[in-house]
């Protein structure tokens, strides 16, 4: 039975996939990559991976997904959406099923000859579970045995929307979604939203000890975010330019503060204090819980904003 | 040995608080904050480097967790070398856009910079594969966006090639790794080593590793996204991409190479590599002399130096461990007088440019005779890349001949000199546009002289490098991980 | 067959396919899904691969994955704010072909 269902799976994600990527139309083509994201997160269950299954609910066919669909709405609002597309070469074609086809025989290969790994990695992990304040291993590994790893990480995402927000140099930029004005889209959010809300926080605090987390948690708080935003209710107006860039910058700094008060307290860089790791890992997970809601929704609103009319030339010269 | 003060992880805090800070406080205050920064990276690259040559590498756990369960930092002489290189290079760049770029350009810049100083840092430090992709992903995302923020339709162009490039080869990287692990177990490089199992897997990993880190490098026939990223960026960010960004992933194939012993194990693809770089040498040096815009002519030039430091990677094999020690110094002496060559000349030719108020070769006439002292920048970092002596250039080379004979792979030793004349014949080119009258009169713009005194001071260490290549050669053969592995 | 298995295998097949869009298409959006393809595809193969050799769920791996997702993201992101100037600027969906380069 479970056979079965696996194979079924491997079947539809393969079929959708290969859907998502020949479709003649780029609507149905996003469509099914975000359909292909929700038969992923089925799998990741099947994986005994329910973290990753909520995190690409919610990031991976959610975030992306609108980040796409939005990208498309503005396509076809400047009339680029139905622009004939030259098809790509014969040349193109055979390269690209050569150099595919390669990379699928290495993979198999190499997957079909698997040795025994030297190292149990999840017997370290196991032993020093008791010290890592908190009982739910991917937050220990991602929070504290790996806490570096996810220090970068938050980095990425800062930048990301950094280099967003440096290409997008007018700060009166305009938005271009008109907002739905839907009343029963209004009473459906009101309805939403603080349910989004604590299941946001719920997600947050269960990171301790099950499945969830501050990512989790964090796009959870995004769409919500969103939402609002497509609703008509702009976040970025309501808060000041300023507050908006504490409130993004908010998770990073706070991760970066602990990781150096450890330093001052004569400790390596990001080791907690004895005794101390659950409470500061919670401080730096509602931090970050905010911070990736709000990174998460100014991806989304900078994409969204029409770029300024550009300067040739780029200013040199002081 | 007990270490009280360890400057490793303030190596990584100071960059990524600098670039939140940066964010953060109002527009006029940011470039002091960062001279702020500037000077204690330099303070702290320099107390790495005595304690490292004084009590040997070291060893920094993350979150106080041993590898492979945590992630380790590693400092040999090697890692240090380049956090002293990227320090210096990365300050000179800084203090050349501080005057450079407008207040508007600069506000972003600052952050920027600083991310990429950081995931530079975090990179020539790391022990552990997955850290590795989060690192290279940083450094990517800030150097594509230090390209696209000159805000141009050609570095848009050139940022988005970038962009897609780079991503695939993390991905590509991130496979790899992913194979490692199912394979062996860990992600930490020193039990990777340890327990290195050559099977069809590791085969496999290594492979997509290797594709991921050339087109990250730019090593021809992967190399176009280079070219229209470097040339057209603006000046401070091209040096930054020449002389650091591409060091990093070549940076990390050697330490794969060595360290997992992949050079002894398939000799025939070392030779292939050496093949890239010696296509890289010809393609680029070539390219270099049909361009007209004098910084693509640059960006070329860096296709080609890619291509020597290749040929470290068929002259480590070798019956004779000497010729495989001079392999590896001279590879690494070309890397390191190319970052500061590469950088005096990208930012001596952004001066030129910036004088003209063109960036194609036919305006520079003129220039020799009115800007005497930036043409003598350029003219001395093209001596180091051309391989003149007295330059670091001539001694990497010399090393790479000397081991080419010594191995008996003569064949290498022609392509060094058909690259040495090809490096000599674009950049006499450029020199001869210099050297034309022209009837413009003084009408050129006068580019601060600190700008040009930057350009030249890169220019002069580049040189420097002939007497002293003796202090970097000695701290890349410090004990360490790769020492070790070498034959 | 194990789960795993069949789930690395299904990583395999994504990346095919993305390598395979990434590499034929032209139009930018549409090299950008193959590259999530290959990215998701990559997860799969991360722990399906892992918890086959190790024969127990691997909480390591699981969290490496959480931290791609989110890079990926990001990625994505900083890739759409990229074309977005480019269809605005040029009313373009595609790079120019390249010159022989």
């Amino acid at each position: 039975m479970n056979l079965l269902i696996d194979l079924t799976l491997l079947l539809g994600t393969l079929a959708i996939a290969l859907t998502a990527l020949i479709s003649r139309s780029l609507f149905r083509s996003v469509v099914f990559f975000i359909l292909l994201g929700l038969m992923l997160a089925i799998g990741w269950i099947r994986l005994g991976a329910p973290d990753i299954a909520l995190a690409e609910a919610a990031i991976g066919a959610g975030i992306t997904g609108v980040l796409l669909l939005d990208t498309l709405g503005h396509l076809k609002k400047t009339g680029n959406l139905d622009v004939e597309e030259s098809s790509p070469s014969r040349k193109r074609l055979v390269l690209a099923l050569l150099s595919s086809i390669t990379l699928v025989c290495l993979l198999l290969w190499a997957i079909f000859h698997q040795p025994t790994p030297a190292i149990n990695i999840h017997l370290l992990v196991a032993e020093a579970m008791p010290d890592s304040g908190v009982s739910h291993p991917i937050t220990a590994v991602l929070l504290n045995f790996r806490s570096y790893d996810t220090l970068l990480e938050v980095g990425v995402l800062v930048l990301a929307v950094l280099v967003g927000l440096a290409l997008q140099t007018d700060q009166q930029a305009q938005d271009s979604l008109p907002g739905l004005p839907n009343p029963l889209l209004h009473a459906t959010l009101t309805l939403l939203i603080p349910a989004m809300i604590i299941t946001s926080m719920y997600l947050l605090w269960a990171g301790s000890d099950r499945p969830g987390g501050a990512f989790q948690a964090g796009a959870m708080l995004a769409a919500a975010f969103i939402l609002l935003h497509l609703a008509g209710i702009k976040l970025s107006a309501q808060v000041s330019h300023r507050m908006m860039q504490f409130g993004l910058l908010l998770g990073f700094a706070v991760f970066l503060i602990v990781a150096t008060s450890s330093l001052l307290g004569g400790r390596p860089l990001l080791a907690y204090p004895e005794g101390g790791a659950g409470a500061l890992i919670l401080l730096i997970e509602l931090a970050l819980t905010l911070s990736i809601g709000l990174i998460l929704l100014s991806l989304f609103t900078i994409a969204n904003s029409p770029p300024q009319a550009t300067r040739t030339g780029g200013g040199h010269g002081h | 040995m007990s270490m009280i003060f360890s400057p490793i992880p303030w190596l990584l805090v100071i960059p990524l608080a600098g670039a939140v800070l940066t964010m953060l406080i109002p527009w006029h205050w940011r470039s002091p904050a960062s001279l702020l920064g500037i000077l204690t990276q330099l303070m702290a690259s320099l107390i790495l480097w005595y304690q490292v040559s004084h009590f040997g590498p070291q060893i920094y756990a993350m979150a106080d967790w041993q590898a492979p369960l945590g992630i380790a930092l590693r400092a040999d002489g090697l890692a240090t070398l380049f956090i002293l290189m990227s320090s210096v290079i990365a300050s000179a760049c800084a203090l050349y856009a501080h005057v450079y770029l407008s207040l508007a350009k600069r506000a972003n810049f600052w952050p920027l910079l600083w991310f990429l100083w950081a995931s530079l840092n975090g990179i020539w430090l790391a022990a552990d594969t997955f850290n590795l992709y989060v690192g290279l992903e940083l450094l990517t995302f800030a150097a594509v966006g230090l390209v696209a923020f000159s805000s141009d339709e050609r570095s848009l162009e050139a940022s988005i090639r970038y962009l897609y490039a780079a991503l695939l080869g993390s991905m590509a990287y991130l496979l790899g790794v992913a194979l490692l692990y199912g394979a062996q177990g860990t992600l930490a490089m020193d039990s990777l080593a340890d327990t290195w199992h050559w099977g069809p897997t590791n085969q496999v990993a290594v492979t997509l590793i290797l594709g991921g880190l050339l087109l990250k490098t730019a090593v021809f026939p992967l190399h176009t996204w280079l070219p229209p990223a470097h040339g057209g960026a603006l000046t401070p960010v091209s040096a930054l991409l020449s002389a650091l960004v591409i060091k990093a992933s070549f940076y990390i194939l050697l330490r794969f190479w060595v360290e997992f012993g992949i050079y002894e194990y398939l000799p025939s693809l070392s030779q292939l590599l050496g093949a890239l770089g010696a296509g890289a040498i010809i393609w680029g040096g070539w390219m270099a002399l049909k361009q007209t815009h004098l910084k693509m002519v640059v960006a070329y030039s860096t296709v080609a130096q890619i291509g020597y430091m290749s040929l470290i990677f068929p002259l480590l094999v070798s019956d004779s461990s000497e010729a495989s020690l001079m392999a590896y110094q001279g590879g690494m002496l070309m890397l390191l007088a190319h970052a500061f060559a590469k950088a005096g000349m990208f930012l001596a030719a952004g001066n030129l440019i910036f004088c003209t108020g063109k960036p194609d070769l036919q305006s520079l006439a003129g220039m020799s005779r009115y800007r005497p002292l930036n043409i003598f920048a350029f003219g001395l970092a093209g001596v180091s890349l051309m391989g003149l002596p007295p330059s670091g250039g001539f001694n990497a080379k010399w090393l790479l001949l000397q081991s080419s004979f010594m191995s008996g792979q003569w064949w290498w030793i022609v392509v060094l000199l058909i690259g040495s004349l090809l490096s000599a014949a674009y950049i006499f080119r450029v020199f001869a546009y210099t050297y034309k009258e022209t009837d413009r009169g003084d009408t050129f713009n006068r580019p601060h002289l600190s700008l040009e005194l930057i350009a030249l001071g890169l220019s002069v260490i580049s040189i420097l490098w002939a007497f002293l290549s003796v202090w970097p050669l000695n701290m890349i053969s410090l004990p360490g991980p790769l020492m070790e592995a070498l034959p | 067959m194990d789960t795993n298995l069949i789930f690395t295998l299904c990583g395999v097949g994504l990346c095919g396919l993305g390598f395979f869009g990434f590499i034929y298409h032209r139009h930018l959006l549409r090299r950008l899904i193959a590259f999530n393809l290959i990215g998701n595809g990559t997860f799969l193969i991360m722990v399906g691969f892992a918890q086959r050799g190790q024969g127990v769920t691997d909480h390591v791996i699981q969290a490496l994955v959480l931290t791609g997702i989110v890079v990926a993201v990001a990625a994505t992101a900083l890739a759409l704010v990229l074309i977005r100037r480019w269809f605005h600027l040029k009313g373009s969906t595609q790079l120019p072909e390249d010159e022989t380069s």
